[in-house]
């Protein structure tokens, strides 16, 4: 079912309560057939909380989002998946990183209102499907 | 379906669309509701009569910002007289708080122990609830041409929420919601409500979830409120044009290409939903019932979501290898092996299987594999040669009238070819009754021929 490609353990850290930044390998190159998927593994997000989260490789380079709806009790998801954005494969065959800077992973509620909210998460993996 | 199958799909669903949907109930912040609020369907569900289809002209659901003064008009009497009848009269189905209710009832609220949200029901339970929320409001408003517009996000200039159900932005307008956060000026973010992603899948267990996770969550999102938690969204009228676009993004993605297609499994085709219909009959639709909406549902989309965003497209599926058979068993020729190789990276390349024989004296759905140990254990799509599923449906329980065994299969090999290819050895496939996670029951398969099939995006 999965082919996971790259694999890369990373220290997420906190730059704001609201925001945190992860670095991760360099994505795998996935075929035109393939969805490139950043995988956020070990979730633990806040009850009452309605967010985007939105991946940004550099200002202005959108990786992909994860939406929560509101839910009455706190969440521990396995992992949480975010289909990378076709502006960002652009970004990825025209810059050919060699390394990937710091994605910022940014919670936003309705209406694109910032949020400060605390949230964890243990690792993140590029895969190809 | 087993159990310990829809669990598992149930949790990769759960990965890719960011929630878990098994747990939403209303934050406490919105006023007038509280957790495990009552909202399963009132009266007599117990005997449900069938779905037929109707003879309704066909008429088509059109984008809300492009409505007519009177068509305006029209909607919002439409929601007018539902609204009024829940007051009127609380305990009729078809009013305004019983049709939202419907949504909580099936997302887990209040105690329910249904969830369609993060599994293979989500596009087709969403379409008969519309369709069954439609027929109610034409009735209401004695018009059986009504459809319900939608809000076309995807569409850069409609990333606003469309003018009627926020003119007037106050209580008079019965399209209007004060939970919102979205306001009436506001654009949604421009990483929202973005369905490119999801229209680039090539199988409908990949493009329901990706439809489902970012396109259509994020617009919850933006518009907030209500719109923020299910059990409570289909409170904000919007939340039937925002569904009734995610709707038209199926239809859009079915239309696109021949090889997108509804799944053939009959777990799914005859999975079954309950709704109240126009007359207060509570009825029951099949998921096949939707899957071809103009005919059997009476309403098609003026527009197309691809007018916005370029949509995969494969003019031609050409047979670009050979491949033999040799004692029964799949020999892929090197040159073959060249070939695909050479167009595996731009291309998506389908095995397909002509004339399996299955057994026919019973219903069941098989896994196929190209490797016998993942046959014997039998993880279905955890297994990295696991190559899709094979449906046969007895014609009647007696198995009197045979059995419906598919002529060929096509099994996407785009994410495994290269495993495949590396695999150097003539190729045997193996079927096992998806139930069977013992494996114990493994065996080959037998086929009339296979082809290698690629196409290649223009």
């Amino acid at each position: 079912m999965w082919q996971r490609i790259g694999l890369a353990l990373f220290a997420a850290t906190v730059i704001q309560a609201k925001e945190l930044q992860i670095s991760v390998g360099p994505p795998p190159a996935c075929t035109q057939a393939q969805t490139l998927r950043l995988t956020l593994l070990d979730v633990d997000f806040p009850a009452n909380v309605v967010a985007n989260i939105r991946a940004f490789a550099a200002p202005g380079i959108y990786v992909g989002m994860l939406s929560f709806v509101a839910s009455e009790k706190p969440r521990k998801l396995p992992r949480a998946e975010i289909a990378a954005s076709p502006e960002f494969r652009r970004w990825l065959e025209e810059t050919k990183p060699e390394k990937l800077p710091p994605i910022t992973l940014r919670p936003q509620g309705p209406a694109r209102k910032p949020l400060t909210i605390e949230w964890t998460i243990r690792s993140a993996t590029w895969s190809c499907r | 379906m087993h159990s310990k199958d829809r669990e598992d799909s149930r949790r990769e669903f759960i990965a890719r669309i960011g929630f878990d949907a098994a747990t939403l109930l209303v934050p406490v912040s919105f006023a007038g509701q509280a957790f495990g609020q009552a909202c399963a369907p009132p009266g007599n569900t117990a005997n449900p009569v069938a779905w037929t289809r109707d003879c309704r002209t066909i008429q088509a659901r059109r984008p809300a910002s492009t409505l007519t003064a009177s068509e305006i008009t029209k909607l919002k009497n439409a929601y007018k007289a539902m609204r009024d009848l829940a007051v009127s009269d609380p305990a009729d189905p078809r009013g305004f708080t019983h049709q939202a209710n419907i949504h909580c009832h099936n997302c887990g609220g209040g105690g329910s122990s249904i969830q369609v949200h993060g599994t293979l029901r989500f596009l087709p339970w969403h379409r008969a609830y519309l369709y069954f929320h439609e027929r109610i409001l034409g009735h209401l408003i004695g018009d059986t041409n009504f459809r319900l517009p939608f809000w076309d996000w995807e569409n850069p200039a409609h990333r606003k929420m469309p003018g009627a159900y926020t003119n007037p932005n106050n209580a008079t307008n019965p399209l209007f919601n004060g939970t919102r956060a979205l306001g009436p000026a506001d654009d949604l973010d421009p990483t929202s409500g973005q369905p490119a992603t999801a229209l680039a899948q090539t199988n409908f267990n990949d493009f329901s979830p990706e439809l489902e996770g970012a396109p259509h969550g994020s617009v919850h999102v933006d518009v907030g409120g209500d719109m923020g938690a299910f059990n409570s969204a289909a409170r904000d009228p919007i939340f039937y044009a925002h569904h009734s676009n995610v709707d038209k993004i199926w239809s859009d993605w079915m239309a696109a290409d021949v090889t997108h297609t509804a799944p053939a499994t009959a777990a799914w085709q005859n999975q079954t939903q309950g709704f109240f219909d126009e007359n207060k009959t509570w009825r029951t639709i099949r998921n096949i019932d939707v899957v071809n909406h103009e005919p059997n549902l009476r309403y098609r989309y003026a527009g197309r979501s691809y007018d916005f965003i370029s949509i995969r497209c494969f003019l031609r599926w050409d047979i670009v290898a050979n491949v033999s058979l040799v004692n029964a068993r799949i020999r892929i020729a090197p040159l073959a092996r060249t070939t695909l190789r050479n167009t595996m990276e731009k291309s998506v390349t389908h095995l397909r299987i002509i004339d399996p024989k299955l057994p026919s004296d019973r219903s069941a759905n098989y896994n196929v594999y190209y490797d016998e140990r993942d046959a014997k254990e039998n993880k279905g799509k955890g297994a990295g040669t696991y190559l899709g599923m094979l449906s046969v449906v007895l014609m009647d329980k007696e198995s009197a009238h045979g059995a419906s065994i598919p002529r060929q299969a096509d099994f996407d090999l785009s994410p495994k070819l290269k495993a495949l290819l590396d695999k150097t050895d003539d190729i045997d496939l193996y079927y096992v009754d998806r139930n069977d996670k013992q494996g114990s029951r493994v065996s080959k398969l037998p086929f009339r021929s296979v082809q290698m099939r690629v196409a290649k995006e223009s």
